[in-house]
């Protein structure tokens, strides 16, 4: 059905169903996550082939936070998409825990761009959505939602339907919805990018916080360099069209981090290495270069 | 709001009043235009006398079970299109087809297929409403957001539970915006199956009261028809806010 397609890519279609592939046969230094040799391609209406994604190869650890920055169109949220089960990659390798990646699992948790909240429920039926659809709703689930609620300052608000919620608040629902089947894998698509940029930032320590407490593997995806920094075990950079990795950066900033750590020169120097990664014409395509 | 309630009010109260003045100093005809005064009295006539019951509780009839039976019928036709594929790529090119022949046009057929009662008036009535409500309905189950659409599926969800949790559900304001237009319809509908050919009915009251040049009946009973039309407009409305509590009905626009 053409309207249930991804809104971002209107015209476009998956190519033919990816090859069916054996993982790779090294097992040794296996990452929870596991790209390699990863290739995309979509189709537009006038048939032509347009490569989305191409030679990706990243490995990212168990409890690794990684964010990815590059202007829009560098395919960014079409790997997130395939590591969501979302999407079929064209060829190449997506293993999460050395095996392939067919379909959505509940190991692994996206939030979305939007808090894509259903309006007709509260914000709690909106937390317990992941759990209804394993099967009945019991007093454990409720217990879970009510405490993630709680973590997220969203108590009093249990209650309340997505309306009534600012932007902030529906993206914290959101981002308890992702955490309440306890998944492995967070994958965060510019979770915060509609937000401004006070209640970014707030949003931005409390995902920090949230993370040291739940212990998850996060891949978040974003379009601000700063955020990629402050959130990020490592950064990796990517260019369009093609969509490819340009570098992987490490932030050896620490842990805990707070907002101080932005004005700091060692945050300052990766910023700037990142910045120079990304060429004039580059820059001139993407906001917040 | 409040104040643009009485505002509005006022306004009727002076067009009314104009048009009684405006009989009274020219003194026209009551063939012609009868003043706001004579046709209340013929109103109260209508009801005092008791001539206007049958007629009233027979077009009423057919109008809610043309509405009932219309939206019913849209709904289940419209749902199966909307789920199967290959259903709407059969059927719906030609039910659109369908929708631009005048349902008017055909209501004498329905006379002579349902005859002179209450049936034909029940399928003009219903007919009417079909449309607005099939479209409403294919076009809500197919108006689903994207992004909601890839939350489900990332959370496994099964094609049953995104029916009942997301495209029903999402689907409702569309449904009621449809509603809405087809109560309209359905008042017209009944009508003109009363003009058609039928013993009983507002629409046969008319035709009798416009033959003994009584205007004033006339007008009586249009006063009475769009007070029917505004009543079931207003419990669409309610309903529509009760049910779809999430949306507003003033924030969404379909067909206007």
């Amino acid at each position: 059905m053409p309207l249930e397609m991804r809104s971002m890519l209107p015209q476009m279609r998956s190519v033919a169903p990816r090859e069916n592939v054996e993982p790779p046969a090294n097992v040794a230094t296996r990452g929870l996550i596991e790209f390699s040799g990863l290739e995309k391609r979509f189709v537009t209406r006038t048939k032509e082939s347009v490569l989305a994604l191409t030679d990706i190869n990243l490995k990212i650890a168990e409890g690794e936070i990684v964010t990815v920055v590059g202007p829009s169109g560098c395919g960014k949220t079409t790997l997130l998409r395939i590591l969501a089960g979302l999407e079929q990659q064209s060829s190449g390798h997506a293993l999460i825990g050395g095996r392939p990646i067919v379909k959505p699992s509940p190991e692994v948790a996206v939030v979305f761009q939007s808090a894509t909240l259903l309006p007709w429920y509260t914000a709690i039926e909106n937390v317990l959505l992941p759990a209804r659809m394993q099967g009945e709703v019991v007093s454990k689930h409720i217990d879970r939602a009510q405490a993630l609620l709680a973590m997220t300052g969203l108590s009093d608000f249990a209650r309340k339907y997505p309306r009534e919620l600012s932007g902030g608040m529906q993206q914290r629902v959101s981002i308890c919805r992702a955490l309440m089947r306890d998944p492995r894998i967070l994958l965060m698509d510019e979770p915060f990018g509609a937000l401004d940029a006070m209640t970014r930032e707030t949003m931005n320590l409390e995902l920090m916080r949230i993370l040291s407490e739940y212990q998850k593997t996060m891949l978040f995806i974003t379009h601000s360099i700063p955020e990629a920094v402050l959130l990020g075990d490592r950064v990796v950079v990517m260019s369009p069209r093609p969509g490819r990795i340009v570098e992987v950066i490490d932030v050896n900033l620490g842990r805990p981090r707070d907002v101080n750590i932005m004005s700091s020169p060692g945050f300052a120097s990766v910023c700037s290495r990142i910045r120079s990664l990304f060429g004039p014409d580059i820059r001139a395509h993407g906001p917040n270069f | 709001m409040h104040n643009r309630k009485f505002q509005s009010a006022l306004f009727l109260v002076a067009v009314i009043g104009l048009w009684e003045g405006v009989c009274r100093a020219f003194s026209i005809s009551k063939l012609i235009l009868p003043a706001p005064s004579a046709i209340a009295v013929r109103l109260e006539d209508l009801f005092v006398t008791g001539t206007i019951w049958p007629h009233f509780v027979a077009t009423l009839t057919s109008i809610t079970a043309g509405l009932t039976l219309g939206a019913v019928a849209a709904v289940l036709v419209g749902s199966a299109i909307s789920l199967v594929p290959t259903l709407e790529r059969l059927i719906y090119p030609y039910l659109m087809a369908l929708q631009s022949v005048p349902k008017i046009a055909i209501a004498p057929l329905f006379i002579i297929w349902f005859g002179y009662g209450i049936t034909s008036k029940i399928v003009v009535a219903g007919l009417m409403c079909f449309f607005p409500v099939l479209v409403a309905v294919v076009v809500g189950f197919h108006a689903v957001d994207p992004d909601r659409l890839d939350m489900m599926h990332s959370f496994g969800a099964t094609r049953a539970q995104v029916l009942l949790r997301l495209r029903i559900p999402g689907a409702l304001t569309m449904v009621f915006a449809g509603l809405e237009i087809a109560t309209g319809l359905a008042v017209i509908g009944a009508v003109v199956g009363e003009f058609v050919g039928a013993q009983a009915g507002l629409g046969y009251l008319i035709t009798v009261l416009n033959f003994n040049l009584d205007v004033a009946g006339v007008f009586a009973v249009l006063v009475l028809l769009s007070a029917i039309g505004m009543t079931l407009h207003a419990l669409v409305r309610i309903a529509n806010n009760r049910l779809v509590f999430w949306q507003p009905r003033e924030t969404v626009r379909l067909l206007s």
